[in-house]
């Protein structure tokens, strides 16, 4: 079967190209920010709650921000986050699930019981814990949010894993005689695809949620601007839905959100080369 | 392979058929009923006896429904007799006589005497040990002895002159049954429905830890009067505003934003009380050597902006704090005090004078072996304090000074402040309007020991006379001005938004009831106020949700018969 | 079921008990390694609104009354003695006994997750294989695109969203709760209406979240599976549709089955957002409320029926996928 490179399925698909064109488009809102914005993220210095205005062109937030330019920086952080935990939750996840599976008897065991513990280990607390004693930096978010996202992807890749070690091509393989890791890497991975486009996405999409999520619970970063702490603040805000405030300060950051979401699946569903 | 289709579609016409026909459910429908709400944050204060609720103001306020004090106060703050109908002092003030009143019944029937007030205090004190609640709430240490002339007359000895006594302890101190708690060996674990029988104004019908509801039904012999209601209840809600404008509950206390939220509705009237809840910053003294510097906090003081703060955080539901620490509106408010007002430049030249002249390459400050001048601001996690840090980090900016931030649960920040782990924290905390209470604290609560502060403190409790008293505590006010142990940032006001058609009169108690707690819920309230409606409907949240079932029931068996005609 | 098979679900017993006493091991330290104790509502600081100032001698007795001035492994080995006991003792924030907490809160936990799991994987599966079906037609990419999208939205926000649209201005549910308070039913079938209507809209919101899961998932899987020669080979032969379905389905489940597993932890926890937005009285609420207040006894009770649901449903999951698909079992 002749597969195709990865390019050639993302930009061949009209999912693929519209996914990238929004992903593409935030990279560069987060890259420009400073060029864009007219204020200083941190900057408070203006009337709290103003409506959209030329001096604000998203009103200002209830501390008295511009919300436009905390829109335009909270691009930089959902973008860190989706990705930084994602990828770290494909590699190790796919990893260990996929050796484990691979591999099975007493380790595979060993490994599962060692992946139950993590699930169990009930993860509102373990995130404050992990607040009380860490500085509220984004990398520490990261590093919570891949530590506890691990477990699943590698149930996952171990599930497929093992369902694909008994089936005909890799049987086939591997009494001809490749070794454990050639049938690793050219049989089971390449049909791991769907499972490891499907984490990917469901793993970016966790994590900016999360990262909302901890800032909802007032444990993100305070010093990154992000969609998710303005969507907390707003709402709140006991009067956004009453006046018409939710219009400039809750649909700007979640749509972006939910734009920057779409464009991970998008993308994700291109690179299963479906059409 | 059509008939479990058939089946399906059957099924949901039966169920359709059977919503129509049952009612839905009617809420209590009993003549005067009052809902009111915590809102969504909080809720649920524990078991509402005087040892097993949760030791915040609100777990002491749904106790005190049920339980009376010796002396309590009104919509004015002056102390009217409870179960005392008067009191009398020796001129010394070390012995208290309090005359009974002989008409009082507990909860079950049985008459009240002096012998309940006598066992109440001893109890009180033997079980300090087991009873956290009684420990922190009940203060029984100044008191000698206590002892019944007859059966309606108690006489209270100290163990000095105590100027507060009145006003902390025996408005304080609810009186238990002695045939019921005499036995009792864990106050703390008695949780029965008999450990709510009081002679309070109100029954405790129900308690819901699941719910985090409570219920209760007036005492129609209350000595005071009946209560205007019939039935209070307290009830969480997701959204108080929405509930609110949606009738669902009736009362609740609000934040300004919330009120500003409630303007267009008709029936609600909202009533402000001077909250004596502060916002305050908090220094590890006297462990951190540069914070122990008092110009280097006179210089932080000067570069807050607290006018502007207040304007950001509260948005006009607050005033900004003052350097004396009392607050304004209290009757021991001193105006003669330090200010120190905005004043960036003064900061600047403060700093410079203290050693931190030079600057790194951010502009912050260095110290004279090079480090930063950087602080750990610790706070807790709630929205408004984590404004009130950003605006700090913004102005300490300004002059040089760097802040990270470290928002913990509240927990984490008393455990990190208790142990000395921290170098400035954000504080929010009720104080109380007696200057004992918000002063005497003070070493511990700021880390600052001044023995000319600690005299004077010591003296003003014992301070019978209100005039000596007001000079003393006016001299501890300039103290702290000058010393700045702690930055006093904003005092929030409280607001309560009720609905006005159905019953008025609810006020905040100036100077707050149990001995500083600023809520809207003196028992008072329902026993002066006046009921205004009608009749009451019974809720009808029911019958839409039928309609929806219905209708959903008829979409899915459209589809299924739609699908049905394929094949 | 051979001997072979009864041999490994034993042993996988056993295995699953080491990682339950490992998991109570974890449970107990986790919330006393947190700053701060269940008695600083009393004597902490910043609760300065409290009449008394508590000195030092009272401190320690009411400490030793909590049994917290005992040294840790002391603890330790009184709650692995008291659990052996089924004494789960007092909560320090309620004052009544534990297990009748988390007995008040469990059903309502499990009556939202559980059915909001059941709904979600339901409709999941049915979306994914009809997808999988008309892989690249008009409902597929439709489907594609909205379904993801839904998990985007942020639980809260569509929380609050939801409370305003349809318990404000529709007025059709009520707002917050798990039922009305204090209400009296008229028969037991009017009791369950108010609790679903009290129930609709965290659940909606529930089942909006979760649906995405499983429909990927199921879809992606299951498109793998129909382009195996044997779903070809029974096109050729003119099964029924819906027999064709059947057994891709069948051939799909397994990571399907681990993957509801997973989400069974989840289960007991509960949703910590939803129950708050809502106000639903559930065991997420409850955990986080005794995580702030540091009531170590409910914590400790809770996790331990937090782990057992997870080790349970894990356990169960194992056995049943290995039964399903004969060819992966791993022994």
């Amino acid at each position: 079967m002749h597969r195709r490179s990865i390019a050639q399925k993302l930009l061949s698909s009209p999912q693929g190209a519209i996914g990238l064109a929004i992903l593409a488009f935030f990279i560069i809102m987060a890259l420009a920010a400073p060029l864009i914005a007219p204020y200083d993220p941190h900057d408070m210095s203006a009337d709290p709650l103003q409506r959209p205005s030329a001096a604000h062109l998203l009103g200002t937030d209830d501390v008295g921000k511009d919300i436009f330019t905390v829109v335009v920086y909270g691009s930089r952080t959902s973008l860190i986050v989706a990705l930084a935990v994602s990828t770290s939750v494909l590699a190790i996840g796919t990893a260990v699930g996929v050796f484990s599976g691979y591999v099975g008897g007493a380790i595979d065991r060993v490994f599962m019981r060692g992946v139950d513990i993590f699930l169990m280990v009930p993860d509102l607390p373990l995130i404050l814990i992990l607040a009380a004693y860490m500085r509220p930096s984004i990398w520490n978010v990261v590093f919570i949010l891949a530590l506890l996202g691990w477990p699943v992807s590698a149930r996952l890749s171990r599930a497929q894993a093992i369902s694909l070690k008994a089936a005909g091509h890799v049987d086939f393989a591997r009494v001809s005689g490749g070794t454990g890791l050639y049938v690793i890497r050219k049989h089971i991975i390449p049909d791991l695809y769907p499972v490891m486009a499907t984490t990917v996405v469901m793993q970016s999409i966790r994590a900016i949620l999360s990262e909302s999520g901890l800032a909802f619970l007032g444990l993100g970063d305070p010093s990154f601007p992000s969609w998710g702490t303005t969507i907390k603040y707003a709402i709140g805000y006991p009067s956004i839905f009453f006046t018409d405030a939710w219009m400039w300060w809750l649909l700007p950051p979640g749509a972006c959100i939910s734009l920057l979401v779409l464009s991970f699946v998008l993308i994700g569903q291109s690179l299963e080369g479906d059409e | 392979m059509v008939n479990y289709e058939k089946a399906t579609s059957i099924l949901l016409a039966i169920i359709m058929i059977f919503s129509f026909s049952f009612t839905p459910a009617i809420a209590e429908s009993s003549k005067k009923v009052w809902i009111s709400s915590w809102g969504a944050s909080g809720g649920d204060w524990g078991f509402p006896s005087p040892f097993a609720f949760y030791p915040r103001g609100p777990g002491y306020t749904m106790m005190s429904f049920c339980f009376d004090t010796l002396v309590w106060p009104n919509q004015t703050g002056d102390i009217i007799g409870l179960l005392a109908k008067s009191w009398e002092s020796t001129p010394d003030g070390l012995t208290w006589t309090f005359h009974l009143r002989d008409n009082v019944k507990w909860h079950d029937g049985t008459p009240f005497k002096a012998s309940d007030v006598i066992f109440t205090y001893n109890y009180i004190k033997d079980k300090s040990a087991v009873a956290p609640v009684g420990a922190g709430w009940y203060d029984t240490s100044v008191i000698k002895s206590i002892t019944a002339k007859d059966d309606y007359t108690v006489t209270i000895v100290l163990t000095k002159p105590y100027a507060p006594f009145i006003s902390q302890v025996a408005a304080v101190v609810p009186i238990v049954p002695e045939h019921i708690w005499k036995n009792v060996s864990e106050p703390a674990k008695f949780t029965d429905k008999m450990a709510a029988i009081g002679t309070g104004p109100f029954i405790l019908e129900d308690y819901s830890p699941d719910q985090q509801s409570y219920k209760y039904a007036a005492n129609k012999d209350y000595y005071l009067g009946k209560p205007a209601i019939d039935t209070l209840m307290f009830v969480k809600s997701a959204d108080p505003v929405i509930s609110l404008k949606k009738g669902d509950i009736n009362e609740a206390g609000l934040t300004y934003d919330q009120v500003l939220a409630l303007n267009d509705t008709g029936n609600i009237k909202v009533v402000s009380g001077d909250g004596y809840w502060v916002y305050r910053l908090r220094f590890n003294l006297p462990n951190n050597t540069i914070l122990n510097d008092t110009n280097v906090r006179k210089a932080i003081y000067y570069a807050l902006n607290c006018d502007d703060i207040q304007n950001k955080v509260l948005h006009g539901g607050g005033i900004p704090g003052n350097p004396g620490y009392v607050p304004p509106y209290s009757e021991w408010y001193n105006p003669n005090v330090t200010q120190y007002p905005y004043d960036p430049a003064k900061a600047n030249q403060m700093l410079d004078a203290a050693g931190y002249g030079k600057r790194d390459a951010d502009g912050i400050r260095l110290t004279p072996d090079g480090k930063r001048l950087e602080f750990q601001l610790l706070y807790t996690s709630d929205s408004q304090t984590q404004r009130i840090a950003e605006l700090i980090q913004s102005y300490l900016k300004a002059v040089g000074i760097g802040i990270t931030f470290k928002p913990g649960d509240m927990k984490t920040v008393d455990g990190l402040v208790g142990a000395g782990n921290f170098e400035m924290a954000i504080y929010s905390h009720g104080t109380s309007t007696d200057p004992a209470r918000m002063l005497n604290g003070f070493p511990a609560s700021t880390g600052w020991n001044d023995s000319q502060f600690n005299a004077l403190a010591k003296q003003q409790v014992s301070a019978v006379d209100e005039k000596e008293r007001k000079a003393l505590v006016d001299r501890m006010q300039e103290l702290i001005a000058d010393n700045v142990p702690t930055i006093p940032l904003l005092y929030k006001n409280v607001y309560t938004a009720f609905n006005k058609n159905k019953f008025d009169g609810f006020f905040f108690t100036p100077g707050g009831i149990g001995g500083g707690v600023p809520t809207e819920y003196n028992k008072l309230v329902f026993v002066y106020g006046t009921w205004k409606e009608a009749t009451t409907s019974p809720s009808t949240d029911g019958v839409p949700f039928l309609a929806g079932l219905a209708a959903l029931g008829i979409a899915a068996s459209a589809v299924l018969f739609w699908g049905n005609r394929k094949k | 079921m051979d001997k072979m098979y009864r041999k490994a679900v034993i042993s996988r017993g056993l295995e699953y008990a080491l990682t339950f006493f490992i998991i109570l091991t974890i449970n107990f330290f986790l919330p006393r390694v947190m700053p701060g104790g269940p008695l600083l509502s009393i004597f902490g600081s910043q609760n300065s609104d409290l009449p008394v100032v508590i000195d030092e001698a009272t401190k320690h007795r009411l400490m030793d009354y909590y049994h917290l001035n005992d040294p840790l492994y002391v603890q330790f080995i009184n709650y692995l003695i008291d659990t052996a006991h089924l004494n789960f003792g007092y909560s320090i924030y309620y004052n009544i006994p534990v297990l009748d907490i988390i007995a008040g809160r469990l059903p309502w936990t499990i009556l939202l997750m559980g059915s909001a799991l059941l709904i979600s994987t339901a409709l999941g599966i049915f979306l994914g294989l009809e997808s999988s079906w008309r892989r690249g037609k008009a409902l597929d990419r439709a489907l594609l695109i909205i379904i993801p999208s839904l998990k985007s939205i942020p639980v809260f926000f569509l929380g609050s969203l939801m409370i305003f649209i349809f318990g404000f201005r529709l007025g059709i549910f009520p707002v917050s709760g798990g039922m009305t308070p204090y209400a009296t039913y008229s028969s037991p079938l009017a009791m369950a209406i108010d609790v679903a209507s009290h129930m609709a809209l965290p659940l909606a919101c529930l089942i909006i979240f979760e649906i995405a899961g499983s429909y990927l998932l199921v879809r992606n899987v299951c498109v793998q599976q129909m382009e195996k020669p044997y779903v070809t080979m029974a096109f050729a032969r003119g099964l029924k549709d819906r027999s064709i379905k059947g057994h891709v389905l069948k051939n799909s489940m397994a990571p399907v089955v681990n993957q509801v597993a997973a989400m069974l932890s989840f289960l007991v926890g509960g949703a910590i957002f939803i129950e708050t937005v809502f106000a639903y009285p559930g065991m997420g609420l409850l955990i986080y409320n005794s995580f702030m207040e540091r009531d170590y006894p409910v914590l400790q009770a809770a996790f331990i029926v937090m782990s057992l649901c997870v080790l349970a449903c894990n356990y169960a999951a194992d056995i049943i996928c290995a039964y399903i698909d004969g060819r992966t079992r791993q022994w």
